[in-house]
């Protein structure tokens, strides 16, 4: 038996591991947008001055007038309408609002690979003349195996160490997204902005229509009072002089009156 | 003087669509007639506006007085109209 030799193997494992951080953000804003419309009805020079006057007595007796700062405020749909009796100007106002929402998204995708090299090696003793069977050809064979044996294990253990580094990178990308945050908000406040704008115009389109809608009916109400008090008058008038037949009666939109008397 | 007033008003648009004060008595006509009669038609047509315009319509037999939707009357009757001048913008 010759004296025992060695060899030795190595072998060698390739680790990749790859990671992916897709950094999201979203911002939600909101904000009140209104709407607003107003006229100026000059109803000093509109009404004849008897019936301004028995416009301007019927909203002192009417409750729902509320005289403050030198005007008559009503409190009208939407809005709210004041007449001044010194300029004989009836004002209508309307303001309408809502509440906008927009969310504005920004997205940052950052991704990496970790790349290791593993080795291990392994040694097994053979005899020149391969006594007991221990040849080199066989320690080639038994040293090639423990080496890829322990490669292997170690490439296991170190790929799993990869992981969780990906994975803490990954994570610790997702934790410093305040670029994409600001990108969120920059977003968010540009459509809130645009919303507003959207929303506003048709805010004041629908005010306009409903200042319309109040117009007319506060008109109506208006001329309504002025008839009364033409029909007041004329019938104290009619009574305080022994009028006669006093007859008053309604058609269509319409109120007629008729007495008879000596003069 | 015995007279009939007509008074109408149109309660959506506050216009005054007719106001007219007959004569509707059968006294012969006095020298002043006219003169006291507008006096009258003012008098009334004060009640709704002092600047009121005073106008008269002489209604002839067998025809209707085309600007007033009122029955003619007799030939001694004659009118005065008191025009309010409100009106709808």
């Amino acid at each position: 038996m010759c004296n025992p030799r060695k060899i030795t193997a190595r072998a060698t494992r390739q680790i990749t591991e790859a990671w992916r951080a897709a950094i999201e953000r979203t911002v939600r804003l909101g904000d009140t947008v209104s709407g607003r419309a107003e006229l100026t009805q000059p109803l000093g020079s509109m009404l004849a001055e008897p019936a301004r006057r028995a416009f301007e007595q019927a909203v002192v007796a009417d409750p729902r007038w509320q005289l403050h700062d030198g005007a008559y405020d009503l409190d009208v749909q939407g809005g709210q309408a004041h007449y001044w009796p010194d300029s004989g100007e009836l004002e209508i106002s309307v303001e309408l609002s809502a509440y906008v929402e927009v969310e504005g998204a920004a997205t940052r995708v950052v991704e990496g690979i970790i790349e290791e090299t593993v080795e291990a090696s392994a040694e097994a003793g053979y005899y020149d003349d391969g006594a007991g069977g221990r040849t080199r050809a066989r320690a080639e064979q038994e040293a090639d195996a423990l080496a890829e044996e322990e490669a292997e294990r170690k490439a296991q253990l170190r790929a799993a160490s990869a992981r969780r580094k990906a994975r803490k990178k990954a994570d610790s990308a997702m934790q410093t997204g305040d670029d994409v945050q600001q990108q969120a908000e920059a977003e968010a406040r540009s459509q809130l902005a645009t919303e507003r704008s959207r929303r506003g115009e048709e805010l004041n389109r629908d005010a306009q229509e409903l200042l319309d809608r109040v117009q007319q009916q506060s008109l109506r109400g208006i001329w309504e009072t002025v008839a009364l008090g033409y029909q007041n008058a004329l019938l104290s008038y009619a009574e305080s002089h022994g009028a006669r037949n006093i007859d008053v009666s309604r058609s269509g939109g319409s109120v007629q009156i008729q007495f008879q008397m000596e003069a | 003087m015995r007279v009939q007033v007509t008074f109408r008003v149109n309660t959506e648009t506050g216009e005054v669509e007719f106001f007219q004060v007959d004569d509707t008595g059968q006294t012969r006509r006095l020298a002043d007639h006219d003169a006291a009669h507008e006096q009258i038609a003012l008098a009334i047509a004060d009640v709704i506006d002092p600047q009121a315009d005073v106008s008269e319509v002489i209604a002839i037999p067998g025809r209707a007085v085309a600007a007033h939707p009122v029955a003619p009357v007799p030939d001694a009757a004659r009118r005065r109209e008191g025009l309010e001048q409100g009106s709808a913008p």
